[in-house]
């Protein structure tokens, strides 16, 4: 299954905020779109789930142009997360989750027992079985993203786009939700595509990662190839030193800021 | 958890809904039975009973139930159902606790087309000598009252349109809409009613007084569309819940699913307003009440609004007519007397809830 752009402009109102992009994602893989508050990484993301359709150029899925796949067929293909979604008020987690098989009922028909089993699976898989029956509201906020991933499972799409998953966590929870997107990709075979603002995340749990800066794509490539203090300093301004670690047999770069390119005070331009 | 710890939690779920449906049924059907015996004229159950099971010459007092108390029951009961599912809709439809069937712009433009109908005919046909009020057949007013609100309605949609429906504007244009109509009532009233406003106003109250089997069935058609509709609006409705981009990415195409929810709330508004004229605070106030009975699940939702709107109508417009024997207070009044504190105590619960 593949995501393939050309010379893709994305904006709003006729102004574009993405330019001239083209590439191919393999949506098997786990890439991260890296990138400064402002480039336009949810902008593309907008777009390459066909919420924004193209000012110029084209996004096809599967060599289909992605607006003219309609709603119903494309969440069986790509499940989404938003950055911060909100729950209707008084619903179960299993409920939430429940929501997930919309695109596989029909209208008049009734819950199947596989709907049941696939929101059940869900659960599980991101280890929610226990609370399953809990007001959602009363969840913590690392257990409100395993619900909003469980939802997105319980769609059985081939692929799930996350919206920056980890922002208003702590470390220990950023990195748990981290864990759980890599084991779905490597032990389910979900492909995973996901905006990140933290590059060790990137770095680390990506096979690809994507920079994008003032709406263009400035790198592209594997871990060690992107994450660079050169990049760095292009992309954010920082001056950083980048370690290499290593963990599970895979080798990644750790990426240590500094402090500002520039001194305090000092307000001169970025390097474009 | 265990599988079996599940299922029972599952089960308790689907027996709330089922324990909470039965009381409401029961309350429902006790109080229109009550209501038969309250009024005017007194009249026994005894009566209701002949009337319900035989086919013989009634008594007065029977024939007051048969002709009068029992289709303005039912009456009240259907456009309770109506305005507590529209509420419902627009609530989920417009993601907003606040939102009722007033946003849509119906029951505005429903009560200007009665008000100015009302006064042109007295205008126009009233003898001034004998200061005598020229009643219209009640017949025609609902049929008014329906062009009206529809016209309204699909004007808030124009407004509301870019391209498709848009939430934020439709509240924004429900709201507008609604008050230039209802400047425009009053300057219809002030300006040319003089004297003959009693009737126009008593309308706007909202009320069930001297309605009967005709105007229920008028409404028949479109509970029954609503009724094979709103089963298969259930889950579109409670995606919309979520949000535009993530209700679609979901599967569901939102704008089509928009337009249908949005025109199931006026066709049962209007038909519920012209019926029974602009009763407030039912659709605002019964989700609410639904929400606190079996939470969040809109399919059980529906169910529980259509019977606490039912139960909240008909109780109201009883209580109505049970304080002040031989006066009766519209049922519009005591709706929004009731509505206005329970909705307080929602706000104020919501705002708790939120710091």
């Amino acid at each position: 299954m593949s995501l393939h752009a050309t010379n893709l402009t994305l904006g709003y109102s006729g102004r574009p905020v993405v330019r001239d992009l083209s590439f191919s994602f393999d949506l098997r893989q786990s890439i991260a779109i890296i990138g400064p508050n402002g480039c336009g990484k949810s902008t593309l993301l907008r777009g390459l789930l066909g919420l924004l359709p193209p000012l110029s150029g084209s996004i096809e899925l599967d060599g289909k142009a992605i607006g003219k796949w309609n709603a119903r067929a494309l969440a069986r293909r790509i499940a989404f997360l938003p950055q911060s979604p909100v729950a209707p008020e008084g619903l179960t987690v299993r409920q939430i989750v429940e929501h997930g098989r919309f695109a596989h009922q029909s209208l008049w028909a009734p819950q199947t027992k596989e709907d049941r089993r696939i929101v059940g699976e869900a659960l599980a898989r991101t280890g929610l079985s226990h609370l399953a029956d809990r007001q959602f509201s009363t969840l913590s906020g690392g257990e409100r993203q395993r619900g909003w991933i469980a939802l997105a499972l319980a769609q059985r799409a081939d692929a799930v786009f996350f919206d920056e998953p980890t922002t208003f966590l702590d470390l220990g929870h950023q990195l748990d939700i981290m864990d759980l997107l890599r084991r779905l990709n490597l032990d389910h075979d979900i492909g995973i595509l996901m905006v990140l603002h933290d590059v060790n995340h990137a770095a680390c749990y990506a096979d690809r990662v994507v920079a994008l800066h003032s709406g263009r794509l400035i790198a592209d490539g594997n871990g060690p190839e992107v994450i660079t203090a050169g990049l760095m300093a292009d992309l954010f301004g920082v001056r950083t030193e980048i370690q290499m670690l290593e963990a599970g047999g895979r080798r990644y770069p750790h990426c240590i800021p500094l402090g500002p390119e520039n001194h305090a005070g000092n307000s001169a331009e970025r390097p474009q | 958890m265990s599988a079996r710890d599940d299922a029972d939690a599952q089960i308790g779920d689907q027996l709330r809904f089922a324990v909470t449906t039965a009381v409401l049924i029961s309350c429902a059907i006790a109080l229109i039975v009550l209501s038969q015996g309250f009024g005017a004229a007194s009249a026994s159950f005894a009566d209701l009973w002949v009337v319900l099971t035989r086919d013989e010459a009634l008594t007065p007092a029977q024939q007051v139930i048969a002709d009068i108390r029992l289709p303005r029951a039912l009456l009240g009961a259907v456009v309770g159902v109506h305005f507590a599912i529209a509420g419902l809709i627009m609530q989920s439809l417009l993601r907003n606790p606040l939102a009722d069937p007033g946003v849509l712009g119906v029951s505005s433009g429903a009560s200007l087309a009665v008000v100015i109908s009302i006064l042109v005919a007295n205008t126009l046909w009233a003898d001034p000598e004998r200061f005598e009020l020229v009643y219209f057949p009640s017949a025609s007013i609902p049929f008014i009252a329906l062009v009206g609100g529809l016209c309204s309605a699909a004007l808030v949609l124009w407004m509301s349109w870019d391209r498709g429906l848009n939430p934020q504007r439709m509240a924004l244009a429900g709201v507008v809409t609604g008050t230039i109509i209802n400047a425009l009532i009053l300057v219809v009233i002030v300006g040319f009613g003089a004297g003959r406003a009693e009737m126009a106003i008593l309308w706007l109250a909202g009320t069930l007084f001297g309605r009967g089997y005709e105007n229920l069935q008028a409404m028949l058609g479109w509970t029954m569309a609503a009724l094979f509709i709103l089963p298969a609006l259930a889950r579109p409705l409670s995606l919309l819940r979520f949000g535009e981009d993530f209700a679609r990415t979901m599967g569901l195409p939102v704008g089509i699913w928009r337009v249908v929810a949005a025109l199931v709330a006026i066709g049962l508004t209007a038909s519920a307003v012209s019926a029974a004229g602009p009763i407030g605070f039912v659709g605002l106030v019964v989700p609410h009440i639904a929400r606190l009975l079996i939470g969040g699940n809109m399919a059980h939702l529906i169910v529980v609004s259509a019977l606490v709107g039912l139960i909240l109508t008909v109780g109201t417009d009883l209580v109505g007519r049970a304080l002040f024997v031989p006066l009766e207070i519209p049922v519009g009044i005591i709706t929004s007397l009731i509505g206005v504190p329970v909705f307080l105590v929602i706000l104020q619960r919501n705002l708790w809830r939120l710091s």
